[in-house]
């Protein structure tokens, strides 16, 4: 059984096996709605988010926030030192300057700083904020909706399904699913790419309306023959959509971080070759 | 247990596929907004001039006995390469209940557009999963937006409400 809503600005699918209707739909309810919960949370573009209260503090405020919001700045705070500081939740200032996230009104544009020297988590889902920051977790707070969607889903009594935030999938219990990569610059062309069981997988690419502004949503030095298109396999959705950003940009030197996780990853560069780490 | 099996391929090269996916009917989507009705009335609002728009609204006015509960409106989105049917729950109190994907499919262009195009996939419900391609749940990649729907949404909110306050809901 399936059925589907948009959600986290995108198509959000839940598909699952070996349910009744009745008990399928009070489960996806349940997982639906924790997805629109955790968006209102994290969202940079609603001015009632915990991320704009976050940019709107003052230096020495503590802020009670969501314990999800809480959980994603944690996840945030290890990948940024994991990565050497290529995985940036203090991007958004500079996705502000693209034009990919609306500046604003009620906060001064922040200095460049790293999640660490903006924030320290206290117990019981409160933060310290130690710089002005404006904080976006858009490159891991999809996989993580996904994660809690699943965590939903199984709390209800379902027990294998797929939950797929356009592209950023995770599939759960028995059932085994091939995912078929799209080609950022023609959306139509897709093949596949790889069979899993109980994994997730995120990518990030090269955006469909313009594919000519290419990794605009990157922020960092990219190199010669950069990718188009990331795909991270992970046991969670949430590390598979950090990786793909620290692939983008460590490349090779991000073998190590993706063993670490249990997570392989496969890169679509501009020339269209493919490479799996 | 995880497991990950890498399938052959050294570049994406297959041939375009039309994706699609259907995931509820309409009535499925007014059941699941308004689990309470007893009974659903089919009916077609006609828009209003300033809409831009020629077809008439279709909705399911959801009722328990005579007392009327909401509308289930449904419609449908065409994006730069996807169409999105969609349906959109909402109460007599004017307050957003539910929105639904009700199906989903793709193509390179032109022939979205075009009425016979659209008309192959008519009738089919949510058990009976297209096979034109492979399932679009599993497809990974660059991210569809899904702005068409929210306008969509937006739109229908309002258009629902001058019905409430002209006392035609």
């Amino acid at each position: 059984m399936r059925r589907a809503k948009p959600l986290l600005g995108t198509l959000v699918s839940i598909d699952v096996g070996n349910v009744d209707e009745t008990r399928f739909i009070s489960a996806s309810d349940r997982a639906f709605a924790r997805i629109a919960a955790i968006h209102a949370a994290m969202s940079f573009h609603e001015a009632s988010s915990d991320l704009r209260a976050l940019a709107r503090a003052r230096v020495g405020d503590t802020l009670p926030l969501h314990a999800d919001t809480c959980a994603v700045l944690r996840l945030a705070l290890a990948f940024e030192a994991q990565s050497g500081g290529a995985f940036n939740a203090c991007c958004a200032a500079a996705l502000v300057r693209r034009s990919l996230l609306p500046a604003p009104d009620d906060a001064p544009a922040p200095q460049a700083c790293t999640l660490a020297e903006a924030i320290e988590l206290l117990p019981d889902d409160h933060v310290h904020v130690l710089r002005p920051a404006w904080i976006d977790l858009g490159g891991i707070a999809k996989g993580y909706a996904v994660d809690a969607a699943v965590e939903e889903l199984q709390r209800a009594g379902v027990h294998e399904g797929i939950v797929n935030a356009g592209g950023d999938l995770r599939a759960f219990g028995a059932c085994r699913t091939t995912v078929h990569l799209r080609d950022p610059r023609s959306p139509t062309v897709t093949s596949p790419v790889a069979e899993l069981q109980d994994m997730a997988c995120a990518t990030s690419a090269w955006s469909l309306m313009t594919p000519e502004s290419k990794a605009a949503h990157i922020v960092g030095s990219l190199g010669d023959n950069a990718p188009m298109s990331v795909t991270v396999f992970a046991p969670s959705c949430a590390a598979a959509d950090a990786l793909t950003k620290i692939v983008w940009l460590r490349r090779d030197a991000a073998a190590d971080l993706l063993r670490a996780y249990g997570a392989r990853a496969l890169v679509l560069r501009e020339d269209g070759s493919m490479q799996r780490l | 247990m995880s497991t990950l099996r890498w399938l052959s391929g050294a570049a994406l090269a297959a041939p375009a596929l039309v994706q699609a996916a259907q995931y509820a009917t309409l009535d499925e989507a007014a059941r699941r907004s308004f689990p309470e009705a007893t009974a659903f009335r089919e009916q077609l609002v006609p828009p209003a001039a300033d809409e831009h728009r020629t077809a008439p609204w279709r909705m399911l006015v959801a009722l328990k006995g005579e007392q009327v509960l909401g509308v289930v409106v449904a419609d449908a989105v065409v994006g730069k390469f996807e169409l999105i049917d969609y349906a959109v729950g909402i109460g007599h109190d004017g307050k957003l209940r539910n929105v639904e994907v009700l199906a989903y499919r793709e193509s390179h262009g032109y022939e979205i557009k075009l009425p016979a195009w659209r008309a192959q996939f008519v009738g089919k419900d949510a058990h009976s999963a297209l096979r034109l391609g492979e399932d679009i749940a599993n497809v990974s990649g660059a991210t569809l937006s899904c702005t068409h729907v929210t306008d969509g949404v937006r739109r229908i909110v309002g258009m629902v409400e001058r019905l409430r306050t002209s006392g035609r809901l």
